[in-house]
């Protein structure tokens, strides 16, 4: 099976009313995905679906051919990371004691974290450039900084699939390209499959391999940001007239804004 | 880490200090040899069981609310949120009204408080998972409603039974019933240990219920198993001492501003803190001005409303 | 004619008149009492006043009498409206528990009088004042000097003791908290006149919570139940952790069967409280 990730006939919400309508997709290894489309069109539902945090309501999920709501919670943990928008933290907690909680889906209950685990944090650590801020309380990081210290903890899980639910809506434009930067690296590099939901629909175009279209609970398109970002589909999706021409150095699609 | 075991070396000799000091102070005068020998053995052995119910109960008390803080990601959250309190008094309340015996009380008492969590819990049910908002709600208002029927109770109740209950109200460490002693110290022991098994799981949980369900935590369940161990851990004090308050808030907080989050090491250490922040406390209700016992809970309040206090201040600061 | 069955009517009405309000003038004559203190009620009764009185507490449960009489409400929580309703010449109360109720009904216009009576010779004094303020002067006095009598012929008889050999006892009025009598309380006074030795006399009230430490140290030689058996009974108490080697224990002199009432009460039985006390503690050796 080339696709690490099958979602098939999904339908999800929360109470009565549907937010996902029969969603069919398949992610292949690698991906640099991107989820967009107006609020409300089920993007976050679809990422916690995905990342086994809320199970659907009809359809199944698959992992590397596997039912992933059968999986062991722990063994799903160790493939899949994700990265929230923010994590509120009550008390005082380092940056290396954050990190090091993404060895958690390796070790028993009882047991203590060894040298390898150390290891793999320091590495996520260093990959964000978060080393030199490991003692510090999260409390008393930037927004970017806490950020990144939430994808090292991601990443110390080592995962193969990475999700992320709109993980520069909080940063401006210099730690945006910072971390978007990192993540399209660590996707190329190591082959990290990645899901992110995007606000920002010329983030998504600059670094997505594809990107996924939703609307109205249902995908409205699934292709290249050539396919998807049509001045057409931006209309029928979010109601507002754009023009759609391309960035002058890395000739992806850019959606310019046409005020009324 | 090397600070941390220090910090529970410190911790363990206080323990044994402290009970060493309450067991040689008392209403009765009388010098450590005078204390040990043949004709004293029955005093010392009242203080024992004193001492024993005071390390049981700081210990409880503290680990409880160091869960209970984690589990519903609340600074507040101490062991008689959930309706505990509440619970117990009113069964603690109509036993001493109806007049029964000093004996079944406690049973009473116990069953009064699980019956209150189980409500709160039962309710705070949405779509199979608990949701922690409701629990803190549900327990501050069905606490409430017990409260105030116990209220009722009280108030048309002779001046003899009304005694009793401000004195339970109150929390004393007065113990006759050595089964009673035994059966709590097992219960109360057991489940921290219990609970501390889950120290990795309560560090998860601390960051996040959807951060924990992503490193492979079972929410749900885990809530549902440490919410019983911390009713069962609570409900056994109150059956025995009463109400004492205090402890299982500052506690806490106290152990974690030096120890750090690691909920392997905080509960620990905080049971050993509790039990000799009890077992002091105890003393000085006995001790300071014979041969009146003071209740407990108006000591852990003097000393633990201050300390509190200056606790969070420093936590307002590390916030800044 | 039409006039004089006026007159005639108008008569009649007038005689009706005058012979209700002779009765009514008459009831005047008899005093009305109302008396929210067990104790002031079984005085009261002792004295021959039964029939005046109009009102009791609930507690009050001494002479049988008594229960035959209107309720004004608990010891602690007395109905103002009720008492008031009976248009009451004097009412009795105590100081303690009942101030608040008192202020009221002395602002309302009432009389009340208070007595508190923390030994013997204040309860005589206060027999002597109920006495001079319902008009029943001798027998207050037969009354008084009856007690007295009985007292002397009990203190004559324990006055040889040396206090070192006086028995010592702790009257323990309630479990859950301990609580015993301290000085100024008068149970106090009646193990006193009993030629007991209340080992709980350093409490700083008269009723106060007592270390339970205190009471295997100080070794009392008997143990007097201040509350209704059920509570607990002398096994209860045998079983408690290091309660079994105190000597009252281990002579088997855990006192249970002096009704309580008597005990606690300042009232006229408060000498058979102090006879059956002495008679415990002086003459049924075992």
């Amino acid at each position: 099976m080339n696709s690490l990730l099958e979602l098939k006939n999904i339908w999800a919400g929360y109470g009565n009313e549907p937010v996902l309508k029969d969603i069919s997709i398949r992610v292949s290894r690698g991906t640099f995905l991107g989820i967009i489309g107006p609020n409300g069109a089920g993007k976050s539902t679809l990422l916690r679906v995905a990342s086994r945090a809320l199970p659907p309501s009809g359809g199944n999920v698959f992992f590397d051919g596997a039912d992933l709501y059968s999986l062991n919670p722990k063994s799903a943990a160790r493939h899949i990371a994700f990265v929230p928008q923010s994590i509120t933290v009550n008390f005082s907690l380092t940056v290396w004691e954050l990190v090091l909680m993404g060895r958690i889906p390796y070790l028993g209950r009882l047991e203590s974290y060894k040298q390898k685990d150390f290891r793999i944090a320091e590495e996520a650590l260093k990959l964000t450039d978060m080393l030199h801020l490991k003692d510090r309380d999260t409390n008393e990081l930037s927004a970017g900084e806490k950020q990144r210290a939430i994808i090292a903890k991601a990443l110390a899980q080592n995962p193969s699939l990475l999700f992320l639910d709109e993980p520069t809506s909080h940063l401006d434009i210099g730690h945006q390209v910072d971390i978007l930067g990192l993540i399209k690296k660590m996707n190329q590099e190591t082959g990290l499959t990645v899901i992110s939901v995007f606000h920002d629909l010329n983030l998504a175009s600059e670094y997505c391999d594809l990107l996924l279209l939703l609307h109205d609970s249902s995908v409205f398109r699934h292709g290249t940001p050539e396919d998807v970002l049509t001045y057409s589909n931006i209309e029928a999706v979010y109601k507002t007239v754009v023009v759609v021409k391309h960035n002058p150095i890395t000739l992806k699609p850019f959606v310019f804004v046409m005020p009324k | 880490m090397t600070k941390n075991n220090l910090v529970i070396i410190l911790l363990l000799i206080g323990f044994f200090a402290s009970i060493f000091i309450g067991l040689s102070y008392g209403p009765a005068d009388l010098s450590l040899t005078e204390l040990f020998s043949h004709n004293n053995f029955d005093i010392l052995r009242l203080r024992m069981m004193r001492v024993l119910l005071g390390i049981v109960a700081g210990a409880g008390l503290a680990a409880a609310g160091c869960i209970l803080q984690a589990v519903l990601k609340n600074p507040l959250a101490e062991p008689y949120i959930l309706g505990i309190s509440s619970g117990s008094t009113l069964g603690a309340g109509l036993a001493i009204i109806c007049g029964i015996s000093s004996q079944v009380q406690p049973l009473i008492a116990f069953i009064g408080a699980l019956i209150a969590t189980m409500l709160v819990v039962y309710l705070a049910r949405a779509n199979g998972a608990i949701s922690i908002h409701s629990l803190i709600l549900l327990g501050v208002i069905i606490g409430t409603v017990l409260s105030g029927i116990a209220t009722f109770l009280i108030s048309i109740s002779s001046s003899q039974a009304l005694h009793g209950i401000i004195w339970w109200l109150l929390g004393n460490l007065q113990i006759y019933d050595i089964k009673l002693l035994m059966t709590v110290s097992i219960l109360v022991l057991t489940s921290i240990a219990v609970g501390w098994i889950f120290s990795q799981d309560l560090n998860a949980i601390s960051i996040g219920e959807e951060e924990a369900k992503h490193l492979g935590i079972d929410i749900e369940t885990i809530k549902v198993i440490l919410i019983i161990i911390c009713s069962l851990i609570t409900g056994a004090i109150v059956s025995a001492c009463g109400i004492i308050g205090f402890v299982g808030l500052i506690i806490p907080h106290g152990i974690r501003l030096i120890v750090g989050n690691n909920h392997r090491i905080v509960i620990p250490a905080a049971c050993l803190a509790g039990s000799i922040f009890i077992v002091i406390c105890d003393l000085i209700s006995r001790a300071i001005m014979p041969p009146v016992e003071i209740p407990i809970g108006v000591i852990t309040a003097v000393i633990g409303g201050p300390l509190f206090i200056i606790l969070l201040k420093k936590y307002q600061r590390i916030r800044q | 004619m039409k006039s004089t069955k006026l007159i005639a009517v108008l008569f009649v009405i007038f005689l009706a008149c005058l012979a209700l309000s002779r009765q009514s003038s008459s009831g005047a004559e008899k005093l009305r009492i109302v008396s929210i203190c067990p104790g002031t009620t079984e005085i009261l009764y002792a004295l021959g006043l039964g029939e005046e009185i109009v009102g009791v507490s609930s507690f009050c449960n001494y002479p049988e009498d008594v229960f035959k009489k209107e309720k004004v409400g608990s010891f602690s929580r007395p109905s103002l409206e009720k008492i008031v309703a009976l248009r009451p010449d004097v009412i009795f109360a105590t100081g303690l528990e009942q101030n608040e109720s008192v202020n009221m009904l002395r602002e309302y216009g009432c009389k009340v009088v208070l007595s508190d009576p923390k030994n013997m010779d204040e309860l005589f004094e206060s027999i002597s004042q109920i006495g001079r303020l319902t008009y029943t002067d001798t027998e207050a006095q037969s009354l008084i000097d009856k007690m007295r009598l009985e007292l002397t012929t009990i203190q004559d008889k324990v006055k040889k003791t040396p206090y070192a050999l006086k028995p010592r006892v702790f009257v323990e009025i309630w479990s859950d908290p301990l609580m015993s009598a301290g000085k100024d309380s008068f149970v106090d006074e009646l193990i006193a006149q009993a030629g007991g030795v209340n080992i709980a006399r350093d409490a700083p009230r008269p009723y106060s919570i007592f270390s339970p430490e205190l009471v295997i140290y100080r070794d009392p030689d008997y143990i007097i139940l201040g509350y209704m058996q059920s509570k607990n009974t002398p096994n209860d108490i045998r079983q408690r952790v290091g309660w079994s080697k105190i000597t009252a224990v281990m002579t088997d002199n855990v006192i249970s069967d002096i009704n309580p009432d008597i005990l606690l009460r300042p009232s006229p039985r408060a000498i058979d409280a102090v006879r059956q006390i002495y008679q415990r503690i002086y003459c049924d050796k075992k």
